[in-house]
């Protein structure tokens, strides 16, 4: 590298520095705005905290729904036992999920540097700008702050895979445990985890068919024997609950259409990772960053096309590119790139000069392609100097706008009136006596009644053809429910139907960009 | 027997040769998965092994299966699943209508599965 093209690699990697941090100041900004929110932020997140509350109380969250409450979980138990201790401590609380979460992916990110730093010959900026890449992404921005397990089974998955790059090329018996039993607790934080387990044992048996299969049946034992407990413990409701009811309906256009936003959010860092992919397949061994990419890619983002799903089922890829394209651009620096003698021409220096300055400048162009700001207050200047306007909310710019189905229509950051519109429906149910049904748990626990319902599982039980409901259709034809809480109309049909005979929609309060529609019990003999 | 046949023959005989020479000089023998070779395998068969899962790689190169392994290995799982997935039309379950998106999809992926397997069996012995 010359003085000169030197100076302006340098110039480049801090202007790419400073892009990709203004990147993580915004997601801090969206963390510390949703630690003080007591309500739901992404639906479902409520139920959630309520899981952590009943593991605080030494209860399992995988219950019969036929019987009062009619509520269970389809979530394996991992990241809701780590936030029980919380739960114990403080009561019923979003802060601390959501402060586990953003940890998380902090983590996440800093296994990413490292990954890339240690085998990627040491070189400091292009592994920071790996782990910063990593949080800029929309993807990541969205689910990381929430108090909801996906960002910790991403973290659980990153650390497992990094320990087992090098652990087990150098045998080390211990550092394979660890990252197997990491891979295990990704799995048990949530079932997508099983796509990153068949990644690393494909590798595995790439490296050391022997020891891979002998590593793999350990694992095998282990994992199964915590599934045999929970099933047991749980009298057959972990099996009905988190695997029978967790088959859902499938939408090609929204897996089809998140590809596509997949890769133009990520196509800057895309591109050179399925570089390092076809180098490694030729002329190279494959690495198990590689393979888990691939499979990550792959089966997570079609089955992102479930119905539930959606963008954060790219989350695992986007770790595994940002290593990827990482470790090519240091090798690229290092000069430790393989190539066969045909194609050895890039060793040109003005050629090399070029490539080398184009590494900061695509972390630059990644940089802006994944760009999110509010665009009202202190970043008003900021926006129009960038060159963008709000398109969502009428104060936030998000990138990847929110056209895409099942892109989460989450990111920007909440008002004062959310709160009071929440506080205005904790209010309400304080208003009314018994027991309430709402499609968010966040406002009953707030109110202090019990957490009735989970519809989405109601839903998918139903629609397994393992929910009768009969006795909450009951409750519902004797309006015991003194309020009922809409937001989606998760819940079945025949629930649905029950609810609209015998309660009327009275009220509509806007909290958080959605409607909440209010229902109280119909007078006797009205129509 | 035809001359192609009793050539591969006396290739497997050559082959076999080479391995037992290999095998007497130095430690026994051992496959990545801690088994010894059998000593008195019918050459032929054992030969005809050798040369489809290239093991001579796996004892030379350390553990770890070669680029040729694994592309045998890709081609086969793509071409198989490939016709699985063409049967379910062929057989046709009760279905209704033809290749859906879902099909089309796993086909695509198959075929491209097979492909890429079989351009890295030219690869040989480097390891995967």
């Amino acid at each position: 590298m010359t003085r000169l093209t030197g100076r302006l690699y340098n110039a480049l990697i801090i202007a790419a520095a400073a892009a990709l941090s203004f990147s993580l100041l915004v997601y801090v900004l969206y963390a510390i705005n949703l630690l003080g929110f007591p309500y739901d932020y992404d639906q479902g997140e409520g139920f959630e905290v309520h899981d952590s509350v009943l593991f605080s109380r030494l209860q399992l969250p995988y219950r019969d729904t036929e019987a009062y409450p009619f509520y269970a979980s389809n979530y394996p138990p991992l990241f809701h036992l780590m936030a029980a201790p919380f739960a114990r401590l403080f009561g019923p609380a979003y802060w601390y999920g959501r402060l586990l979460g953003f940890l998380g992916s902090l983590a996440a990110a800093a296994a990413i540097a490292f990954a890339v730093y240690r085998e990627g010959g040491r070189r400091k900026s292009i592994a920071a700008l790996s782990g910063l890449a990593f949080l800029s992404s929309n993807f990541v921005y969205h689910i990381g702050p929430l108090f909801r397990q996906h960002m910790m089974m991403v973290t659980f998955e990153v650390l497992a895979i990094v320990a087992l790059s090098r652990s087990f090329p150098q045998r080390d018996r211990r550092g394979i445990a660890i990252a197997l039993l990491l891979l295990i607790c990704a799995g048990y934080t949530k079932q997508l985890a099983a796509i990153s387990a068949v990644a690393a044992i494909a590798w595995m048996l790439l490296r050391g068919p022997g020891r891979a299969l002998r590593w793999t049946v350990a694992f095998g034992l282990v994992g199964g024997a915590i599934f045999a407990a929970l099933n047991l413990a749980s009298e057959g409701q972990w099996w009905v609950q988190a695997i029978v009811a967790n088959v859902n309906d499938f939408n090609w256009e929204q897996a089809v259409g998140l590809f596509i936003l997949w890769f133009k959010l990520h196509g800057f860092l895309l591109i050179p990772t399925c570089l390092l992919l076809v180098y490694e397949t030729y002329f190279d061994r494959l690495s198990v960053y590689s393979l888990w990419f691939v499979a990550a890619a792959l089966l997570g983002g079609i089955a992102s096309g479930a119905w539930g799903a959606g963008d954060s089922y790219f989350v695992t890829s986007v770790a595994a590119l940002c290593i990827l394209s990482g470790l090519l651009f240091s090798r690229i620096l290092s000069g430790t790139l393989n190539l066969p003698r045909q194609l050895q021409f890039p060793r040109n220096s003005s050629l090399c000069a070029a490539g080398i300055a184009l590494i900061p400048l695509l972390y630059l162009g990644y940089a802006r392609a994944t760009l999110k700001t509010p665009t009202d207050g202190h970043f008003t200047s900021l926006a129009r100097a960038l060159g963008v306007e709000a398109n969502i909310r009428g104060n936030f710019y998000d990138s990847a706008s929110f056209l895409v189905g099942g892109y989460a229509r989450i990111g920007y950051f909440l008002s004062d009136e959310d709160r009071r519109a929440g506080e205005q429906i904790v209010a309400l149910i304080n208003e009314t006596e018994g027991p309430v049904l709402s499609e968010e748990a966040g406002f009953t626990m707030a109110a202090g009644r019990d957490v009735v319902t989970n519809p989405t599982q109601l839903r998918n039980l139903d629609l397994a053809g393992r929910f009768a409901g009969d006795k909450l259709v009951a409750m519902i034809e004797e309006q015991k429910f003194g309020l009922v809480i809409f937001r989606a109309l998760f819940y079945p049909p025949a629930v649905l139907e029950a609810i609209d005979r015998f309660y009327r929609h009275r009220e509509t309060i806007h909290m958080n960009g959605f409607d909440y529609l209010i229902l109280y019990p119909r007078a006797v003999g009205a129509d | 027997m035809s001359t192609q046949t009793r050539n591969q023959v006396s290739h497997a005989k050559i082959e076999w040769k080479s391995v037992r020479e290999r095998a007497s000089q130095g430690p026994p023998l051992q496959l990545h998965t801690g088994m010894r070779l059998p000593k008195r395998a019918a050459p032929l068969l054992f030969t005809s092994l050798m040369n489809l899962t290239t093991l001579r790689a796996m004892s030379e190169h350390g553990e770890g299966i070669s680029k040729r392994q694994l592309g045998i290995a890709l081609a086969i799982l793509g071409a198989v699943g490939f016709l699985a997935v063409l049967s379910i039309d062929l057989v046709d379950f009760g279905r209704q209508g033809g290749i859906g998106p879902a099909q089309s999809l796993a086909l695509l992926l198959t075929a491209a599965l097979s492909l890429i397997g079989l351009s890295l069996i030219p690869l040989g012995d480097a390891p995967a």
